[in-house]
């Protein structure tokens, strides 16, 4: 998947979202606004094209901290080139999404 | 844990029924976590917060859905295999349900498998028609032929009704016409059937002018659901007829569709040619019933030329169970056909009384007859429906695709119960898995050649032979010893 990929409000939207720090599912519905039932399949479809990665948390941070573990998101390469075009199309982006403080792995 | 989050985990887990199999249970881990700490966070909130876990799990069907169609269209669309006997037996479960469903919601075919009750005394209700059109819905009685009747069959029937279809334009007030379906009769016709849901509020009390009973259809979709209709007047290509009511729905279980009943006065009648065609409706001598008449008669009449003609008098019942008739009928054609589909024995399970205890032997036994069970509402009331929805369709049309239906469809399914049977574990019932080629075909004489399946809990392995020999005729399950177990993985289990 090129940096040319032409993506809708709602994916670069969400793209925005796991580059600006905020990493699972319920956390990018949050910064989003948008509902699971449309940010789920989204990041199933950035995943599909390549354009981020998931990576399931160590199981023994989770049981340390007794909870069980949560799946991270992280943009690939291509992700992130493709994100800065979208920023370019949709410039508003950099404003609705500020930068996630606590970075996860 | 709330209820509220254990209500949402079985959503996900009822969500995750629609993600293949492989992608299942990282799925469910993702949502199932996700879940948790949103339930951690409002678990001591108030419930409209908490309500968030309910929104959050709505989401999942919609994740499941994508993925679903995702992976179909990545690879291919495949038949859904059931490897565990319970979600066989569920499919089927809900497979017949949604058969039986169907066929309650028709009417014809909820007649057919429920008895009329609009009709009184259906056991005496005949309809009268040529021989070889008694299958179908086209008018075989002439109108001479049915004054003939009235005359000298008296012993035969206590009271005889003659109907045709039409379709004439209909003059339905304010300047306004439709063309309509109108069953033109004697006006006993209601008299005959004698049926409270079809008879009008003034049927008996206007006799010497032609009346109106309008379908539900037709008073709802051109008459806006008058409720002032009755006394109104009709006019039917030129002729004036009274509306004496409304027929409730599904009430007609005669052939033709009728938009407008048309009751014509005796003079009326009198004026049609002596040739039109029809259909007649008749009820049986009380006597004739007392005799066992059966459900069908076969009459004699002679007509001018010295010949006779035949006529058969089929009871309404039967008639209308005509759909369950010929289910049993193909059903019957496709189990003789059966055996040159696939091969009937169930394969060659040596006893083994450490491993095939009673329990295990009946429960295999329960397994196919409950399959066998669950087919029968699917093949009988499928085809049924399917054929029935095409509701413009003739009645030999009908069954004649019905026919079809229920024969390849019975085949099929029987097929599929023997050899989904076949390939099953005998202890566990969990479908065999995979196959590998063995032997070499031109060592046949020495020894065998085959597929050969295993069972994933590891209970055993089958043999089947690819060319059935005298020392290996059938398939042939081999007992693996309890030591072997450590390398196989435990069945996975239903759970929600």
């Amino acid at each position: 998947m090129g940096a040319e990929t032409r993506l809708s409000h709602t994916a670069a939207l969400i793209l925005k979202a796991i580059s600006a720090g905020y990493i699972y599912g319920f956390s990018v519905m949050e910064m989003t606004g948008l509902p699971s039932g449309t940010v789920y399949p989204a990041m199933r479809r950035l995943e599909r094209d390549g354009l981020i990665q998931s990576k399931w948390e160590a199981e023994s941070i989770a049981t340390t901290e007794q909870r069980p573990p949560r799946k991270y998101y992280k943009l690939t390469r291509a992700g992130k080139s493709t994100l800065e075009a979208s920023l370019k199309r949709y410039p508003l982006l950099e404003k609705m999404i500020p930068q996630n403080e606590v970075e996860h792995a | 844990m709330t209820m509220l989050f254990r209500l949402c985990m079985i959503g996900l887990h009822a969500a995750s029924w629609m993600v293949c199999e492989e992608d299942r249970y990282e799925w469910l881990r993702e949502w199932a976590s996700e879940l948790w700490h949103i339930h951690a966070a409002v678990k001591n909130a108030p419930l409209r917060e908490q309500m968030e876990m309910l929104r959050f799990a709505r989401g999942a069907f919609s994740d499941a859905f994508w993925l679903a169609v995702h992976n179909r269209r990545l690879r291919g669309w495949k038949l859904p295999v059931f490897h565990s006997p319970l979600q066989c037996l569920i499919a089927l479960f809900v497979l017949a349900l949604a058969a039986t469903g169907l066929a309650l919601i028709h009417p014809e075919i909820r007649n057919a498998v429920l008895p009329p009750s609009t009709y009184e005394e259906a056991r005496s209700l005949v309809l009268i028609a040529r021989d070889g059109y008694t299958q179908t819905e086209k008018p075989s009685v002439r109108l001479d032929e049915f004054r003939n009747w009235t005359r000298n069959t008296q012993h035969l029937y206590s009271e005889l009704a003659f109907y045709q279809m039409l379709e004439r334009r209909v003059h339905i007030g304010h300047g306004s016409e439709a063309t309509l379906s109108i069953a033109r009769s004697s006006n006993n016709l209601f008299h005959v059937i004698d049926s409270p849901s079809l008879s009008g509020n003034n049927v008996s009390l206007i006799k010497d002018k032609p009346q109106a009973l309008l379908s539900e259809a037709a008073w709802r979709t051109l008459f806006h659901r008058d409720r002032h209709i009755i006394g109104h007047t009709l006019l039917i290509a030129g002729e004036k007829a009274i509306i004496i009511g409304v027929a409730a729905r599904d009430s007609w279980q005669l052939p033709g569709k009728a938009d407008v009943w048309l009751l014509e006065t005796d003079a009326r009648m009198n004026e049609l040619p002596m040739g039109a065609m029809g259909f007649v409706v008749a009820r049986l001598q009380t006597s004739l019933l007392n005799q066992g008449a059966g459900d069908s008669l076969h009459m004699l009449v002679p007509n001018g030329d010295g010949d006779y003609s035949g006529f058969t008098c089929t009871v309404l019942i039967k008639r209308l169970r005509e759909p369950l008739y010929l289910f049993a009928f193909t059903a019957m054609l496709a189990l003789l056909a059966l055996p040159a589909t696939t091969s009937l024995p169930l394969g060659d399970y040596p006893l083994h009384p450490g491993r095939q205890s009673w329990s295990i032997r009946i429960r295999r036994w329960v397994f196919l007859a409950a399959k066998l069970l669950l087919l029968v509402p699917i093949l009988c009331f499928g085809p049924i429906a399917i054929t029935h929805w095409a509701a413009s369709l003739q009645a030999t049309t009908v069954a004649s695709i019905q026919g079809c239906i229920t024969f390849a469809t019975t085949l099929f399914a029987l097929r599929w119960m023997l050899r989904d049977q076949r390939r099953r574990c005998p202890v566990c019932l969990q479908l065999l898995r995979n196959p590998v080629r063995v032997g070499q075909p031109s060592r046949n004489f020495l020894a065998w050649n085959g597929t050969e399946l295993i069972c994933v809990g590891g209970h055993g392995f089958l043999h089947v032979p690819e060319l059935p020999t005298s020392w290996c005729s059938t398939q042939r399950w081999l007992y693996l010893d309890p030591s072997w177990r450590t390398l196989f993985r435990p069945p996975v289990p239903i759970s929600f």
